[in-house]
């Protein structure tokens, strides 16, 4: 497939391509890669700056040993330290960009990306500035500024990240994509066209994420990977089309990083996935249309199932509290623990959902829980609670046992508390047909190496082997579901 | 798929039923090809054609010859199935395979595709001459393209001073 077979019959077929085309070629290119096309022939002099895609990274100038000197340069605070080799390769980035910017054709732009290492101390900054202001003066619909280049840990809370230049966005916007830069949407206008926002390692001031919302009437897909956000988050969009909603390892502006609040708010919402830590309140409200929700609380999770089924303003920590908010929730996955605090909330969770088809449950088996959210006035009677009986023992019913196809269980150690939770829902879904158990993988407990392991690996095989035989003997009530252990 | 000119069902008959709808298309070289509407309206112009009241009649494609057409047919039948399934391995995977062909081929296919308006179908040709660009010199691009190089020497001096900051 790599190579392309040289044509026999001697007849130079590409470059009687229409211009079009010929650009469309060149649009699949790396704008770098592109320019160099102006050598082939007259006829390809100026193709390239017709391109309606920029694409311009300055990880394509430097060379791996470079690229490791920037990022530890980064790290350990000693940008000044550069050698010459890697500055040789910025400056050439820098230049490069200067130029095709002004030689290409800016009423052809349709997209651009770029995407480059910024430090408070880039000695091209005022250069950057020039760059954006020509980006948002084309009439792209897709624009994508990357300053953190491929670092995924630069830390908006701790470094200085680019601000960008007071100026209206393109009004044609629908996409738009930021990493690392400070990000207020009021100094740029209004977004009539903007669907798609992903806004990654940013600094989002007090209101900017309200701002944004109120400002984008169109806005389908909102992304915060890494942000630094206010410690009380409010996504409130109860006009908005918002369909889609990320939230992902964010933190605050506090000094522990922790968002003590969130608040969502969007009656469209379809899509929902939330990794983080959560402390404290975490409401989403009326999430009727909800299709898809993912939830991972990597910390503290207790808190998380109960809280975000809060419905209303305030939070129930009921034990068999029901919503009858998420009737088209179908496909649910939820990280957790399977302990007394968790199992309140799955519990809620699976009875709000009535039309749930596909459950995916990763066990978290990190036990780094701190003791003393065991003793949070949210949790009333979390020590006296019984996590073996917990199914057994609920009495209002879950109607989603009537609808659940397939049920994953990722991590799966065999404890009594998962093994409970299979045995229920073998015993109650009426129609499933698949429960597929994936076993935690093994990690050897003792330090002396050689035999003290192998001996270890096979009492772990053996236990495996036991948990699977007796997983096998639970009593199903659809006739179709199968058990798959591996 | 192709189908002589004497099998051929009347026009007449193709507009019946609508979720078989076929369509039929014909040739540069007179060749008669039945597909099903849907397979058909990948093709943006044939899709204009059919809204203007075109589709009861044979839709006669001027510039594409029968074995590239029965090509781009193939694509886009096997481009409805993938539609419906969604499975992107499986649809990369295919597309690899379709696209492995000689420098000729591949500008009929990108000359039909941009003809018929085929958006997906074009996409994956342009791909397949970017990614066959990408990397190499100018020198060796014109090699396997079999492109005359009409800049003089003192053209190309020229050009490379202009362009010093694109190259190292």
């Amino acid at each position: 497939m790599e190579r392309l077979r040289r044509n026999e019959l001697g007849m130079d077929r590409i470059s009687s391509l229409p211009d079009s085309v010929l650009v469309h070629i060149l649009s699949f290119l790396p704008t770098h890669e592109a320019v160099k096309t102006t050598f082939i022939s007259k006829k390809w002099k100026f193709l390239w700056t017709q391109i309606p895609v920029l694409d311009l990274d300055e990880f394509t100038f430097c060379d791996e040993r470079s690229m490791v000197e920037l990022y530890n340069a980064l790290e350990t605070g000693r940008y000044f330290l550069s050698s010459m080799r890697l500055d040789r390769q910025r400056k050439r980035f820098a230049d490069f960009v200067d130029r095709a910017l002004l030689h290409h054709d800016i009423e052809s732009i349709r997209q651009i990306q770029l995407s480059f290492c910024y430090h408070e101390d880039y000695e091209f900054t005022s250069r950057v500035d020039q760059w954006i202001r020509f980006a948002i003066a084309s009439n792209a619909t897709a624009l994508e500024l990357n300053f953190a280049s491929r670092s995924p840990s630069r830390d908006p809370r701790i470094e200085g990240c680019y601000e960008l230049p007071h100026c209206p966005l393109p009004q044609s916007l629908k996409f738009l994509r930021l990493n690392f830069c400070e990000f207020r949407p009021l100094r740029h206008g209004s977004f009539d066209h903007l669907e798609i926002v992903e806004l990654l390692q940013a600094k989002l001031p007090d209101g900017s994420v309200q701002d944004l919302i109120s400002n984008c009437p169109c806005l389908e897909s909102l992304h915060l990977l890494s942000c630094c956000v206010p410690h009380h988050l409010v996504i409130s969009a109860p006009e908005s089309e918002l369909k889609c909603l990320l939230l992902d390892s964010c933190s605050s502006y506090e000094m522990n990083g922790i968002v003590y609040k969130y608040e969502i708010d969007a009656p469209k919402l379809q899509h929902f996935k939330f990794v983080g830590m959560m402390l404290h309140e975490f409401s989403v409200k009326r999430l009727r249309h909800l299709v898809e929700a993912h939830l991972d609380v990597r910390q503290l999770k207790p808190i998380l199932v109960n809280y975000v089924l809060s419905f209303k303003d305030e939070i129930h920590v009921n034990h068999e509290i029901a919503l009858s908010s998420l009737h088209r929730l179908n496909n649910l996955t939820v990280q957790t623990r399977l302990d007394s605090f968790d199992l309140l909330g799955l519990a809620c969770l699976l009875r709000s959902s009535p039309n749930l088809e596909f459950l995916t449950i990763d066990i978290d088996n990190h036990k780094d829980l701190n003791l003393e959210y065991l003793d949070h006035p949210m949790l009333p009677n979390a020590r006296h609670f019984d996590e073996m009986s917990f199914w057994e023992n609920q009495s209002s019913p879950f109607q989603c046992l009537a609808k659940l196809e397939k049920v994953t269980i990722n991590d799966f150690s065999g404890q009594d508390n998962e093994m409970g939770l299979v045995k229920f829902l073998l015993k109650n879904c009426l129609v499933l047909k698949e429960m597929s158990i994936r076993y935690v993988i093994f990690q050897p407990v003792s330090t002396i190496s050689g035999r003290g392991i192998d001996r270890e690996h096979l009492e772990f095989l053996q236990a495996q082997l036991d948990i699977t035989q007796e997983l096998l003997t639970f009593p199903r009530v659809s006739t179709c579901a199968q058990v798959f252990c591996s | 798929m192709a189908s002589s000119s004497s099998s051929l069902p009347s026009p007449s008959s193709s507009s019946s039923s609508s979720s078989s709808k076929k369509l039929v298309l014909r040739s540069s070289d007179e060749k008669h090809f039945e597909v099903d509407e849907a397979v058909a309206l990948q093709s943006e112009m044939i899709k204009q054609m059919v809204e203007d009241g075109f589709g009861g009649d044979v839709i006669p494609l001027l510039n594409v010859s029968s074995n590239i057409l029965s090509k781009v047919i193939d694509y886009c039948k096997k481009h409805v199935d993938f539609d419906s399934k969604k499975k992107m391995d499986d649809r990369r995977r295919w597309d690899a395979e379709y696209i492995d062909v000689g420098v000729d081929e591949l500008y009929h296919l990108i000359m039909a595709a941009n003809y018929r308006n085929i958006k997906g179908l074009l996409d994956l040709t342009c791909q397949k001459v970017a990614d066959t660009i990408k990397g190499k010199k100018p020198k060796q691009i014109r090699i396997i393209f079999n492109i005359k190089n009409d800049v003089t020497p003192e053209g190309e001096q020229k050009i490379r001073k202009e362009h010093s900051w694109a190259f190292e």
